[in-house]
């Protein structure tokens, strides 16, 4: 009589050997991996699952990146949802390249990133909150500042505003940046110093609360004008939080 | 007498509406993917840059524009549609759409000022227009206080120096900073496209002699082809300056006959113009 097992043993097909191999070099775990593969039983649906999972990892990503490619370059594909689909993917990846620019550098390790766009009246004084440690490293980046008047008949805008700062960065009653020009091109960087950190942490403990407002160097006439209601600001931020604490200098 | 008088003052009105009837002419020419509106450049027609959000109503959505394809909707539209008017996107959008990219004048008031981002030049570029730095919005349309509309180079420190609104864009009664100038001074303007760079709509304004013209593609088109369209050839010269104005999805126009409210008159669409914009060009007949 032969013995069923190892007859079965036997019928094992190379593929799921050399499967069962190449799992032994899994740490730890490999050994009873590769038993479990070789088992006449229920081998076969061990060795399927775990390709099946390797497919729904890897494969299926490949897969899904190659045809979203495909339908972006197809003529038939709506121009519209083309636009889109392009639109979304270029954003997510000028942010991702940004924050691994800041990483590679390894004194500086990205805690977040993120934009903040200021759209409203200059006279509401607009704010933002972030959530940061005290003492945690903080830089903003003026990469917009500009206005603009809804209603130009009533909120005139004056080309005098063009030669002086015009906003400032306030955190309750601490300028953190005094003096911010209107400019397209990015600013100098803000960096929130371990003075500065002193007093605002005495203020409030992991929420950063800041409020644009006008430069306090601001002429009284181009404060009024600045702050006539229909004039709106057009000011965006990047904000880089780092997993590193600001060190007091000696 | 006194009669025969007052129905002559009764009929001038109609006669002037008359002539301004046929002022905005259509055409597509030799082109098969453009389409334009002609018009006199004597300042008998009201041009105006309009930001749109001084013409949006409450109920619009907050910091967006408005499409060339609604702006049906905006309230002004249909004393606009009373007279012949063509309507076309204005410049580039900043932040949101609803918020200029440049300088905006209009009727003698900044509604935003200059934008003097730079293009940094590229030394080894074998383009002579890339070699050095230059503005990304580098043209100026300015309708002068007599109604007469220009195009030329954006010179921000000549148009910032002063503080009054005229001083703002040069004597401009309306002004409208965008880029890139497809022509200047009868030639092309802009450099050979590189191999993947994206055909889009586009719309431009140019100077052809005494007249204006306002264009819109309606397929997509690549940026050097419009320029040297709009130039011409040496035997048969076209614009003498052009200025390109916001394009992809957003460029678009609006052209209505005279009395559009009559029976069988509508408004014809040319472009897409189906993005919301920060500001619009409006041609119309003087009331």
């Amino acid at each position: 009589m032969t013995n069923p097992v190892a007859a079965s043993a036997a019928d094992i097909s190379p593929w799921r050997k050399a499967f069962a191999d190449a799992a032994k070099q899994i740490p730890i775990i490999g050994e009873p991996l590769a038993t479990l593969i070789l088992d006449p039983q229920i081998g076969g649906l061990v060795a399927r699952s775990l390709l099946g999972a390797a497919a729904a990892l890897l494969i299926y990503p490949l897969v899904l990146v190659l045809a979203v490619s495909w339908l972006l370059q197809s003529s038939w594909f709506p121009k519209e949802l083309k636009n889109y689909v392009g639109r979304e993917v270029r954003q997510a990846f000028s942010v991702g390249d940004e924050a691994r620019l800041i990483n590679e550098d390894e004194q500086k390790r990205l805690d977040y990133y993120q934009f903040v766009d200021m759209r409203e009246p200059v006279s509401s004084n607009q704010t933002f909150t972030l959530r940061i440690q005290p003492y945690q490293r903080l830089v903003i980046r003026p990469v917009l500042v500009d206005f603009s008047s809804q209603n130009p008949k009533e909120c005139p805008l004056s080309a005098s505003l063009d030669r002086s700062p015009v906003f400032a960065l306030k955190v309750g009653n601490i300028y953190v940046q005094p003096s911010m020009r209107r400019s397209h091109a990015e600013q100098p960087a803000i960096e929130i110093s371990h003075k500065q950190w002193k007093e605002l942490v005495t203020a409030r403990e992991d929420l950063l609360e800041f409020q644009l407002v006008p430069a306090p160097e601001l002429a009284e006439d181009m404060r009024k004008a600045l702050q006539c209601p229909s004039v709106v600001t057009s000011v965006r931020l990047a904000v880089e939080v780092f997993k590193s604490y600001v060190k007091e200098a000696k | 007498m006194n009669l025969v008088f007052i129905t002559i003052l009764m009929l001038l009105p109609s006669f002037a509406s008359a002539q301004n009837s046929a002022a905005i002419a259509k055409f597509d020419n030799d082109s098969p993917t453009l389409k334009g509106f002609e018009f006199s450049n004597d300042g008998s027609l009201l041009v105006e840059v309009l930001p749109t959000a001084v013409l949006k109503t409450t109920q619009m959505r907050q910091n967006d524009g408005v499409s060339v394809r609604r702006a049906k909707d905006l309230p002004a539209f249909d004393s606009w549609t009373r007279r012949e008017m063509v309507l076309i996107n204005g410049g580039l959008s900043g932040i949101s759409s609803d918020r200029p990219d440049g300088l905006l004048v209009s009727d003698g008031n900044a509604a935003a000022l200059a934008n003097r981002q730079k293009l940094r030049g590229q030394p080894d570029s074998d383009c002579a227009l890339r070699q050095q730095d230059r503005l990304r919005l580098a043209g100026l349309l300015c309708v002068a206080q007599d109604g007469r509309l220009s195009i030329g180079k954006f010179d921000p420190d000549k148009v910032s120096s002063g503080t009054s609104a005229q001083d703002k864009a040069g004597g401009c009664r309306h002004a409208l900073q965008s880029g890139p100038l497809l022509v200047e001074d009868g030639r092309a303007a802009v450099c050979r496209r590189k191999p993947d760079e994206p055909a889009e709509n586009r719309s431009a304004v140019c100077i052809v002699g005494d007249k204006v013209w306002l264009v819109v593609t309606t397929k997509p088109a690549q940026l050097d082809d419009l320029a040297m369209w709009l130039a011409g050839e040496p035997n048969k010269p076209r614009c003498q300056w052009a200025l390109a104005l916001g394009g992809g999805d957003a460029a678009g126009a609006v052209y209505t006959p005279r009395n559009v409210h009559q029976a069988g008159k509508k408004s014809t669409y040319f472009g897409l113009g189906a993005l919301p914009v920060a500001s619009f060009i409006v041609v119309r007949g003087r009331p």
